[in-house]
């Protein structure tokens, strides 16, 4: 398995190495589920960027995923390399989005796009948190800088 | 600080951070029920409107505090704050 070492203005890139258990039986693409675990691996990758991730992992606060998804456009198999390039946007006292675009290596080729929204609780009390000092470095370093967008009306929920 | 800018300042950030149209942040609204936004985004907003305003809002809930529901209580209730802050 090949790990990212380079954390690039914008986004973090994370590459893997595409293993036969993690293809299905139907001519052996990848079974959709990996895309996910995939998020959760490069996410990890991201915290390991920090140099007191360590410390960070025993602190007060707990990383929840809000929400998750995946847009698959193409396949991958056996043998490939994915790379996974992670930036972020919405960067909020308590949250943020973590945008995955998952290419192809030797292509090029985007092979899906995944979105994450992840927020903090302190392990204590179990409220919700501000986004701990080091994750907000972290996350800062890869953030999108979107052009002005149009609001849009929300319906109530 | 005069509730009406506080309430502006609340609408502005509605708008730019969580990209919601102006012409639907109204001082009646509530921030989840017309608002549509969900538990998470209800404490950033209050926490992005205490920076703002370097108020503290969220501190007091745990003290049995009630969050007012519309944003023009809102408003109210941080005016209100700021002008405790400035007579100490």
């Amino acid at each position: 398995m090949t790990k990212n070492k380079t954390a690039e203005e914008n986004g973090y890139y994370y590459d893997h190495l595409v293993l036969l258990e993690e293809t299905n039986a139907m001519g052996g693409v990848v079974y959709f589920s990996n895309f996910v675990k995939w998020q959760g691996m490069a996410r990890e990758y991201i915290l390991t960027q920090h140099p007191g991730f360590k410390e960070l992992m025993s602190g007060p606060a707990e990383m929840i995923t809000h929400s998750c998804s995946v847009r698959f456009l193409d396949c991958l198999y056996f043998g490939d390399t994915v790379r996974i390039k992670v930036s972020t946007k919405d960067i909020m006292p308590t949250s943020f989005r973590m945008i995955f675009a998952y290419c192809n290596k030797e292509t090029g080729k985007l092979v899906a796009e995944g979105e994450q929204k992840v927020t903090f609780s302190d392990k204590t009390t179990g409220e919700l948190c501000r986004v701990p000092k080091e994750i907000l470095e972290l996350a800062k370093r890869a953030e999108i800088v979107e052009k002005p967008q149009k609001p849009v009306s929300r319906s109530s929920r | 600080m005069k509730t009406e800018d506080v309430y502006e300042g609340l609408r502005e950030i509605l708008s730019t951070k969580f990209k919601l149209e102006r012409d639907t942040i109204k001082a009646e609204a509530t921030l989840h029920e017309d608002l549509g936004l969900d538990s998470v985004e209800v404490i950033d907003a209050i926490c992005l409107f205490e920076e703002k305003f370097d108020v503290r809002i969220i501190k007091e809930r745990s003290e049995g505090f009630v969050l007012p529901e519309t944003l023009g209580a809102l408003a109210t209730l941080i005016s209100e704050r700021l002008a405790r802050k400035s007579a100490k």
